[in-house]
């Protein structure tokens, strides 16, 4: 898999998080965009993998912290986790989408997406991957791009 | 936490979450989080370039794509929704002047004249001519010159109910800063034009603009509830009983929800002749009318209908299992009903052409046959009441004893009877010794992010304390009746030793054998220029203006846009206000120092934001005491010992 050399991971000023949700739904839809004509509405579960929750004083992102050590890399089963320049991906061919790194996740930042493959419906674990496609057109991830704020930071 | 002060409202909270209904309380928890950018105001969707959104923490001054600033957008925003409030109550004012038009050509049977006192002192005030008018005519001259305040071309004149029912000293105030209006409508589509993209730029213009446009929602609160005194009647002391409790399980139970007394004075007069059928139906009551929101208000003061439950908590009274008919007209009415009330037998029925809710009955009520569409949903309701399931059924117990109908007229009628030459004497004379140190007047909605009623129990308690005198309206004065302080008991509990003792002094003077209540209810929402009224006539009587008395308004749990332009023209006729959270303008430090601050040298009313009960208690107790030492009257600011008053 090409991945650029130098990898830069998200970090955030909670005191600049506005709620406004921008970074969940450009996460979503770069994953709409990715999917393209392969799905037909309905046949595919898009969650976002970066989250804005809500505590009394104000909002804040969740997101993948790609630990050095990373609990969804230890308890994976079937050793899909694949660690690239510290970047944690999944591989798609070999997750079965049991659900164990959901669970795992200390930030509740990963998600089980259901996606039809030839009529068959396949669940599957999606986790942040710092937009590595848009990485490798020299794009930055889809959440920090959207941020109105610039809260999210690349680091 | 709680999300209801009321128990008993809780418990139904509790009651809908087993049922697996959604209420206004999870809804909120799941919009959570809210945009910032909307709750600062700086999200501009004024045009199709945007949406805009400002970026706060930006070092450089960040703009719209129109290049608009966050102190423009903020402006334009925060005025349109003074203008939303000001159509709201001014339209509502127009259909009562209407109805009093058809009255006095004879195109209504269903409508007359009641208070032939109110339309002469009416006529006074407006300066018509009443000698050698018959009332009919008269009826027809005061609705044509309230009509004639919507309608107005000339643009030196002043509206009439604005300028006739303030002191002399802040009309002269208010025209200097050329913030008087000459037509309630114009003034609105005034700032409906200079909002439009491109027009004007400048914040500060934008916020007199909007001024203005609240004089406007305050004339054309003047004339809703004037010309509905007259005819329907101007409130007296009436008792009556407040909290879900006045559901009963032997009757057939219809609430009437919204707003406009036109509809609420229909149905409550049909009801009556309708008893037998409901009895005929199983109901060994007959027909239990009760109120929720300001309609409940209006027929509370009235008719003395018991008030079910205030704005935040409508949807309660259909969890009730008890409720046969909820009939609704404008304003307030939470579109989840249909939902809620499709999960019980309730009938929902909307009534006016302008305010639907989809897969709801809509039987419109209004015109000629209006008798025989009001029966039809009488017997709707009768029909429903036969559907009831008892297993669901759940009244709280609660049900607390009100004293309402405390219209500026009922209070100097009352104090009349004590002085009648100087009425207003008894009142005066206990301010200037000390004995009630002041008036504070609560108005406003109740609001989800607030616990609900909290604000306004709490901070009750402790003014009264301070022997300070409370007037309400509103859902506010849904929270007193509901949570039991409008009633003698409240008094011996709550009030201060000197409010309690000139409470108890008037209660005996009146003939009421028994303290009157330590919070006077005045009205609806509308009626907000009640407490005006009152205050005018105290400060015509002393020759001061209105930014001299020692009266405060507080909005603790404020949420739609009429409480915003009520709140701003609260400001502009010159009194403090308190607002328990804050408008959607912190996003624009210009806008908020103006609202907090500036407003204070222009027209001495201004914003004060405070989120803690507790604490806006206190800062509104010091603000009452600065304005005592403004008139020379005895404060604890002057003197030492007097300070642990405060504390």
């Amino acid at each position: 898999m090409c991945i650029p050399k130098e990898s830069k991971f998200l970090a955030v000023d909670a005191s600049q998080c506005m709620g406004c949700r921008n970074c969940e739904l450009a996460c979503c839809t770069r994953k709409v965009e990715h999917y393209g004509n392969e799905a037909k509405p309905g046949d595919i579960r898009i969650m976002p993998n970066i989250i804005i929750g809500h505590d009394g004083n104000g909002s804040k992102p969740a997101f993948c912290r790609h630990c050095s050590e990373a609990f969804c890399e230890k308890l994976c089963p079937v050793n899909a986790t694949i660690k690239v320049n510290g970047v944690i991906l999944f591989d798609k061919t070999k997750c079965n989408g049991c659900g164990i790194c959901e669970q795992a996740c200390p930030y509740g930042v990963i998600t089980i997406g259901t996606f039809k493959i030839n009529e068959i419906t396949k669940k599957l674990a999606t986790k942040c991957d710092l937009c590595i496609d848009r990485r490798i057109n020299d794009e930055e991830p889809a959440c920090y791009a959207a941020c109105p704020t610039k809260a999210l930071a690349l680091i | 936490m709680n999300d209801c002060y009321n128990c008993s409202d809780q418990s139904l909270i509790e009651k809908a979450e087993s049922e697996k209904i959604d209420l206004v309380w999870q809804r909120y928890e799941k919009m959570k989080p809210l945009c910032g950018f909307g709750e600062q105001g700086i999200c501009c969707r004024i045009c199709m370039k945007g949406p805009c959104r400002i970026n706060p923490f930006s070092k450089k001054r960040s703009v719209g794509i129109c290049g608009a600033s966050a102190d423009t957008i903020v402006a334009r925003n925060l005025v349109r929704m003074i203008a939303s409030g000001t159509a709201a109550h001014s339209l509502h004012g127009k259909e009562v002047a209407k109805t009093l038009m058809h009255v006095a050509r004879g195109e209504t049977a269903i409508y007359s004249v009641k208070d032939a006192i109110k339309l002469r002192s009416i006529a006074q005030k407006l300066n018509i001519e009443t000698d050698g008018n018959d009332l009919i005519p008269l009826a027809g001259v005061v609705a044509a010159s309230s009509l004639m305040d919507y309608s107005r071309m000339d643009d030196e004149e002043i509206c009439n109910w604005l300028k006739y029912t303030i002191p002399d000293a802040r009309l002269e105030k208010l025209k200097k800063l050329g913030i008087t209006t000459s037509n309630i409508d114009g003034s609105i589509s005034d700032i409906m034009a200079r909002t439009h993209v491109g027009t004007d730029a400048d914040a500060v213009n934008i916020l007199l603009a909007g001024l203005r446009c609240a004089l406007a929602d305050y004339s054309g609160m003047q004339v809703a509830t004037n010309l509905s005194d007259v005819l329907f009647g101007t409130p007296q002391p009436v008792v009556s009983q407040a909290s879900l409790g006045v559901l009963r399980k032997d009757a057939v139970n219809i609430a009437i929800h919204g707003h406009n007394p036109l509809l609420s004075e229909i149905i409550v007069d049909v009801a009556y002749k309708m008893q037998a059928e409901a009895v005929a139906a199983g109901a060994t009551y007959g027909i239990n009318i009760v109120g929720v929101c300001c309609t409940g208000n209006e027929v509370l003061l009235r008719h003395g209908i018991p008030l079910a439950t205030n704005y935040l908590s409508q949807e309660l009274a259909i969890i009730t299992g008890a409720l046969d008919a909820m009939i609704v007209d404008v304003q307030c009415i939470m579109p989840s009903l249909a939902k809620v009330s499709a999960c019980y037998h309730t009938e929902l029925i909307t009534t006016m052409p302008d305010a639907k809710i989809a897969g709801v009955t809509h039987i419109e009520l209004g015109s000629g046959d209006s008798l025989k569409k009001a029966e039809l949903i009488i017997r709707k309701a009768i029909d429903a009441y036969k559907n009831r399931d008892d297993d669901r059924l759940s009244i709280p117990a609660e049900k607390n004893k009100v004293i309402a109908g405390f219209s500026a007229e009922a209070i100097i009628d009352l104090l009349g009877s004590i002085n009648s030459e100087d009425p207003l004497s008894p009142l005066i004379e206990n301010i200037v010794n000390g004995k009630i140190r002041g008036i504070v007047l609560f108005a406003g909605c109740n609001n989800v992010k607030v616990k609900q009623d909290h604000n306004f129990v709490t901070m009750a308690q402790k003014l009264l304390k301070h022997n300070i005198l409370i007037l309400a309206t509103g859902c506010g004065a849904g929270a007193f009746a509901k949570n039991a302080l409008m009633n003698s008991e409240a008094t011996e509990a709550y009030a201060g030793d000197t409010l309690k003792e000139v409470l108890t002094f008037l209660g005996f003077e009146a003939g009421l054998n028994a303290p009157l209540p330590p919070v006077l209810h005045m009205g609806s929402c509308v009626d907000n220029v009640r407490s005006v009224d009152l205050a005018v006539a105290i400060a015509n009587r002393l020759g001061v203006d209105l930014n001299q008395l020692p009266l405060v308004a507080s909005a603790p749990e404020l949420m739609s846009e009429k409480s915003i332009s009520i709140g701003s023209w609260v400001v502009t006729l010159g009194i403090p206000l308190h607002v328990g959270l804050a408008p959607p303008v912190t996003g624009s430090s210009l806008v908020t120092n103006v609202l907090t601050s500036e407003l204070k040298n222009i027209v001495d009313g201004y914003f004060m934001v405070e989120e803690d009960p507790e604490e806006a208690a206190d800062k509104i107790i010091s603000i009452i005491e600065e304005k005592r030492l403004g008139l020379n009257l005895d404060s604890s600011l002057d003197s030492a010992n007097n300070i642990e008053v405060l504390s």
